[in-house]
């Protein structure tokens, strides 16, 4: 077992893009869930929404990179006015059910041979749309020493892309200790309280909807830019599930949470299967148990698992704080 | 419970892929059945048995909502655990009960997608939304609500390829959801105070 290469490996995921991309998207939830109370299942589609946002627009109509940005964020106000308006003002699981469909329909959409001519269909688009941004990348190698390895582009993208975490980080922090952030949280533990206060409930969740779906919509960019193509079944109902794993990991209704979510989430998911990795090849796990392109699949098994014991054992999470807000597991 | 049940969901998911692989798999015996000839009608053996063993168990299943105690005080459960459990309901009790009975006639429609279709390891992933359509159409909390809406979200996902390019039939069948939610969002059957 080649240990070194095992910490490179881990060390290096557990700050790297996958865990910025997730961070960003349980940021979003956060906001949603942990703050406001709202279930949105289709936090995959507003990361969908931010990377074709990104892809389309420059490869297909030759628009500046820039100007994408500005029309993904804009396009996910309008993804979440679209799903808020039916739904915020009926009971908690409509708002479930229709971003989990809406997600959906907006990665069949992108896969289908029908719109092929502008989105790629299922192969997604692949093509150099963030040459205007790595242009200005400042490195001309990558990093590598023994703990952290990134080629030269990964690195411009992990710089940025922390900055850009920090950024949202800070502004949720001023945010949801705001006098509108508390009205969030009373929002979320009895709205008829807040209603017969004379606080109009329903735009303030269309606010925090908005607000979450385009730091949301952010991650998508940095989906997108990070691999240089997009494709439709990244976009799952996995990946909606996954950012809740991390959220619930960090504990909901805390700042940092999602952030620290994603790096033991990445952490924990590339160990092991770097581990198992070994094992097999080093033929310490017999073959007859886990062959090589098992691995990947044990992996999905034990975040299954893992999700189901951190809803029974500690639905509050890691960092999260029981009277905050704790999930019950039996609701 | 929900996050729970998802967990499980992607466990067993990927166990089935571990055990048996990603293929769709056939069973030889019943793959390409004879159909029966009944004038203008053809059925297979295998779907009339499989079909009347399924309206049989709806029928059960309506008759236990509406009839039996247990049915009642799952009812009551689902408007107000809170009130359930005051007047002496056992809600642990009567939540253990509808999950056990949910998942045994999830599991018979499994046998039967598995008889008509074959069987692979994201069988259930790609009917998990048009069942969640079918319920909300129908009426949630309503006995026979998820059957109406079924039978709607059906026909439309199969009829609809008539006029939209086939793969996108699914998404008919999602936007048809959103609609129906806009305009009507206790469903069809549903009752407007239990929307809140």
């Amino acid at each position: 077992m080649d240990f070194l290469f095992i910490t490179q490996q881990t060390l290096s995921a557990t700050i790297g893009v996958n865990t910025i991309i997730f961070a960003l998207a349980a940021i979003g939830l956060n906001m949603h869930f942990g703050y406001t109370g709202l279930l949105n299942f289709g936090q995959a589609g507003f990361l969908a929404i931010g990377a074709y946002s990104v892809a389309v627009p420059v490869v297909s109509f030759g628009i500046p990179l820039w100007i994408a940005f500005l029309i993904g964020i804009f396009n996910s106000i309008i993804f979440a006015l679209l799903l808020g308006i039916p739904t915020l003002r009926l009971r908690a699981d409509y708002l479930a059910i229709v971003t989990i469909a809406a997600a959906e329909i907006v990665r069949q959409i992108a896969r289908s041979a029908t719109f092929n001519e502008w989105l790629g269909g299922s192969d997604g688009i692949t093509g150099k749309f963030g040459k205007e941004f790595f242009d200005l990348n400042p490195f001309k190698s990558g990093l590598d020493t023994p703990i952290l390895r990134f080629n030269a582009n990964d690195l411009w993208v992990v710089i940025v892309g922390w900055s850009l975490v920090a950024v949202i980080t800070f502004v949720m922090w001023i945010m949801v200790n705001s006098p509108w952030g508390r009205l969030m949280r009373a929002i979320r533990e009895d709205e008829d309280a807040v209603r017969s206060l004379g606080k109009n409930v329903y735009l303030y969740k269309m606010q925090s909807l908005i607000i979450g779906g385009v730091i949301g919509s952010i991650g998508g960019f940095v989906y997108a830019l990070s691999r240089q193509s997009v494709q439709p079944d990244n976009y799952g109902t996995a990946l909606t599930f996954f950012a809740y794993t991390v959220l619930i990991l960090g504990g909901a209704a805390r700042v940092f949470s999602p952030v620290v979510g994603a790096m033991i989430f990445w952490f924990l998911i590339v160990f092991i299967e770097q581990i198992l990795r070994q094992g097999v090849s080093n033929n310490l796990i017999p073959d007859w148990l886990i062959g090589v392109n098992q691995v990947g699949q044990i992996r999905f098994m034990l975040m299954g698992l893992g999700l189901m014991a951190l809803m029974i054992f500690r639905p509050q999470g890691i960092f999260g704080d029981k009277k905050e807000l704790a999930l019950d597991a039996k609701a | 419970m929900l996050v729970v049940s998802i967990g499980l969901a992607i466990f067993l998911r990927y166990f089935f892929l571990f055990l048996f692989g990603g293929d769709t798999r056939q069973l030889p015996q019943y793959a390409g059945q004879a159909g029966l000839e009944f004038g203008l009608l053809s059925i297979t053996p295998k779907s009339i048995l499989t079909t009347s063993i399924g309206i049989i168990l709806i029928i059960l299943a309506t008759l236990w909502l509406l009839k039996t105690r247990m049915g009642k005080a799952s009812r009551a459960v689902s408007d107000n655990p809170a009130l359930a459990s005051a007047s002496g309901i056992d809600v642990q009790k009567v939540i253990r009960a509808v999950w056990v009975l949910g998942a045994a006639l999830a599991t018979y429609a499994g046998v039967i997608i598995t008889i008509n279709q074959g069987v692979s390891f994201l069988m259930g992933q790609d009917m998990l939304l048009l069942i969640f359509a079918a319920v909300t159409l129908g009426g949630l909390g309503t006995a026979n609500g998820a059957l109406v809406g079924s039978l709607i979200i059906g026909l439309f996902v199969q009829l609809s390829t008539l006029f939209i390019p086939t793969e996108l039939k699914y998404v008919g069948a999602l936007i048809i959801l959103i609609i129906i939610l806009i305009i009507r969002p206790q469903g069809i059957l549903g009752k407007k105070e239990r929307i809140g």
